[in-house]
């Protein structure tokens, strides 16, 4: 017969739909409601800051490729979401440089020279995030209020600018703001930051009208986001839940409020974003609930008995050096052998 | 009757069941091939031991090869004809193999036929028929059926479970054998629990063949200690020690057999052979496969003689269309590709598919992301990501630590992943490169041994 030309390969010889391109693209689609949000809230403070850090991560992406003599990368997503999720860990009134800086560091240190997708061990965004806040304190401790922009209007800019001795908000169509920074959610809960100010009710802090990082307002859009990755299968609530219940059991025990916690700082984007990238959380169900847990703990010990305010990026960094150790002792169980 | 739906676990996926095209298709009977290549070894074991000689005339049925060893198993001329070579000819694992070839007459004539009574039959009688059958396990082990019969003295077989569930995509064989040989299939199982005195027998079904529930039951509504047994359809339930432990709850342990806790499991096609070759004398001269997939311009289940050429058959199914990417003998997770279609259909053969494109999704493959969609899969609770990273840096041994011995070789961590990694593959890989260091340590031991 004619001899058709015919593939060989090992079996199997089909495979489930679904690339790491595709899971990116997802979880970018599944920001763009904090995203919206987020400019709503802050005006174009927020908008600029998302925009500069995507081309910033993108920038720095082929840059490191090329120093590396590696391929590009860019078509794989991974640097533009990098990007979103430094910006959405930003306060709105952070310079653009900063932006800049967060995500080289976030591409260039956290992920590349780490050895790339796959390998890095620490969350690229929060890498840059940390390194921000280490490095650049004062230009972040400001917090706009929501809806600051209606004063003037949404093209106002604001920015930190130094007078004396003290750095306060200004804009450029306002000069300088008066009482429209002030403390987060958090810091006015505590007391070694003697803030002063009313609590948000958690009505406000649910739609996000409230101070804080871009993605540190609307906990319903962030959960929008997150039914749409568990619809899609790229994340599931093991993470999620352990992290949040653990903290609320913390905070419940040392009479906080449980409720007021889960909606205030990083923690919906924390525990739904961030805390569930694959490469740097346990690949085993057991070992996920593990890591979840100690999410939750550090967290509620930062906050409670810290320095800072807020302690989600920092708990998630920790469990990350702690992932590689969970999945060495965290093994499934093998079929055929009996239960240890 | 049973009916509460039942699944394995750990692991498992549900890929779509491309069983539209041949589900409802009734068994044809293939044409009768000009040529048959019947290789010596289509079964686990010893290859057999040819009795014939070139230029030898055979009729349809007759014994040709004989078993070599306790575990092997006898060759019948599925057609009658002249033996035109004893030679190499290649099969589907891609290796040349000594065969016997014979070209059919015109004229074929009938099978014989020796009519007995299989209820007066005794448990050494049913024993000795089905090894002089060359039944061996159909569902693609081929596993000498009679050896499977006569376990050890002090092991005891409670419970006989049919395996009805052709997890398999595309493939349709059992189902139809399940819809149109629904009386033999309980002969044969009557048989079956006779052979090896257990006291209920299971047949265990998935829950997308309806139809065949639902006629096994009716089948089964006056029969005791036969019930039907239907189970979730999820991919690999008709793996031995899964369906085992969906049905049964007991988990045969790493390295042993299912007799070990008490069972015996066999194909829909081996026990419905069995009967056959109790019940009126035949021998495995032919099976049932399923021709499919997207490429094949005529989509069948076909019954076969062994032997018959692949090309053959996919003649006779229309022909290849143009779009063919892969051809593959088998299913599509476990299933050899193949690329000369003169190779023989054998007793394992249980479809031909051919593949396009779209079916195979080419993709390129990418880093792993440690998403841990292979550890959820993998139904062994083997780890595939970090026995594949040991394999790929040649560390074998810390491969075996992490479960490489005790990967099934089901394909679903291959298929899950995201990243298109090859794992399979490098499984078994990695199983031949430790094969090649146990061969090397019992040498140098022996040797020891000699120089003390």
């Amino acid at each position: 017969m004619d001899q058709k030309q015919v593939f060989i390969t090992s079996s199997p010889h089909f495979s489930a739909n679904g690339s790491v391109p595709e899971a990116m693209r997802d979880v970018i689609f599944a920001l763009i409601p904090i995203s919206f949000m987020s400019i709503y809230i802050f005006g174009l403070n927020a908008l600029l800051l998302i925009i500069i850090s995507i081309v910033s991560a993108i920038l720095s992406d082929m840059f490191i490729r090329r120093v590396l003599g590696k391929k590009s990368t860019i078509g794989d997503w991974s640097a533009i979401l990098t990007g979103i999720f430094v910006a959405l860990t930003l306060p709105p009134i952070a310079p653009w440089w900063v932006a800049v800086v967060g995500t080289f560091v976030a591409i260039v240190v956290a992920k590349e020279l780490l050895g790339g997708l796959g390998y890095n061990i620490f969350n690229p965004a929060l890498v840059g995030r940390a390194f921000i806040h280490a490095s650049y304190g004062g230009a972040l401790s400001l917090w706009l209020a929501p809806f600051w922009w209606k004063a003037t209007s949404f093209f106002d800019l604001a920015y930190p600018k130094a007078i004396g001795n003290n750095i306060v908000t200004a804009s450029l169509q306002a000069g300088t703001l008066d009482n429209i920074t002030g403390a987060t959610p958090l810091a006015l809960i505590k007391p070694a930051l003697a803030a002063a100010g009313a609590k948000p009710s958690y009505l406000e802090m649910f739609l996000g009208f409230t101070r804080g990082s871009l993605g540190e307002t609307s906990a319903l859009a962030l959960l929008i986001g997150a039914a749409y990755l568990i619809y899609k299968g790229h994340i599931n609530l093991r993470i999620p839940i352990s992290f949040i219940v653990i903290l609320s059991a913390v905070v419940m025990i040392s009479g906080g409020d449980p409720l007021y916690h889960t909606l205030s700082g990083g923690v919906i984007i924390g525990a739904f974003f961030m805390a569930t990238d694959w490469v740097t959380s346990p690949v085993t169900p057991k070992g996920e609930i593990i890591f979840g847990m100690g999410c939750g703990l550090l967290t509620a010990l930062i906050r409670l008995y810290g320095g800072y305010p807020e302690g989600v990026y920092f708990a998630i960094l920790l469990m990350n050096a702690v992932s590689p150790l969970i999945d060495k002792y965290v093994k499934p169980r093998r079929f055929g052998e009996a239960m240890s | 009757m049973t009916l509460k739906l039942k699944t394995f676990s750990p692991g498992g996926v549900i890929p779509p069941h491309k069983k539209k095209k041949t589900e409802h298709r009734v068994i044809e009977d293939a044409v009768i091939p000009k040529t048959v290549v019947l290789p010596l070894s289509q079964h686990a074991g010893a290859p057999a031991k040819p009795i014939v000689e070139v230029g030898q005339e055979v009729k349809v049925g007759e014994l040709i090869a004989e078993p070599s060893a306790f575990i092997s198993a006898p060759i019948h001329a599925s057609v009658s004809g002249k033996v035109i070579a004893i030679e190499p000819r290649m099969t589907f694992l891609g290796k040349t193999m000594d065969g016997i070839v014979i070209e059919a007459d015109e004229e074929q004539g009938e099978l014989p036929k020796i009519n007995r009574n299989v209820n007066e039959l005794t448990v050494a009688q049913i024993q000795q028929i089905v090894r002089d059958a060359g039944i061996v396990g159909l569902g693609g082990a081929a596993f000498p059926t009679n050896v499977k019969l006569a376990p050890p003295k002090d092991t005891i077989i409670d419970t006989v479970i049919i395996n009805g569930c052709e997890c398999e995509p595309y493939l349709t064989c059992d189902h139809r054998q399940m819809l149109e040989n629904a009386d033999e299939l309980v002969g044969g199982t009557k048989l079956l629990l006779k052979a090896v005195n257990a006291k209920k027998a299971y047949i265990g079904i998935e829950t997308n063949k309806l139809d065949a529930i639902e006629l096994m039951l009716e089948k089964t509504k006056n029969i005791d200690n036969i019930d039907v047994a239907a189970v979730e359809t999820r991919y690999p339930q008709g793996a031995e020690k899964q369906l085992i432990q969906a049905i049964l709850g007991r988990e045969v342990p790493t390295g042993a057999l299912p007799s070990s806790v008490g069972s015996l499991v066999q194909n829909v096609g081996t026990t419905i052979a069995i009967y056959m070759a109790c019940a009126f004398g035949k021998p495995l001269i032919e099976r049932v496969i399923t021709v499919s997939g997207e490429s094949i311009a005529e989509p069948k289940n076909l019954r076969v003689r062994l032997g018959t050429p692949i090309e053959d058959l996919i003649n006779q199914c229309g022909g290849l269309k143009e779009d063919v990417m892969k051809v593959v003998v088998g299913g599509p997770m476990t299933g050899f590709a193949i690329y000369d279609f003169s190779i023989p259909v054998t007793k394992g053969t249980s479809g031909i598919l051919a593949l396009s494109k779209d079916e195979i999704d080419v993709k390129e493959q990418d880093v792993c992301v440690r998403c841990g969609s292979c550890v959820r899969g993998c139904p062994m609770g083997v780890e595939p990501l970090f026995v594949n990273a040991r394999v790929q840096l040649g560390l074998i041994e810390e491969a075996v630590d992490l479960g490489l011995l005790n990967c099934c070789e089901c394909g679903i961590c291959a298929y899950v992943c995201p990243s298109n990694i090859p794992l399979l593959q490098s499984f078994r890989f990695g199983k031949a490169l430790n094969a090649e260091m146990q061969t090397k340590k019992q040498a140098n031991s022996s040797e020891k041994k000699q120089k003390d």
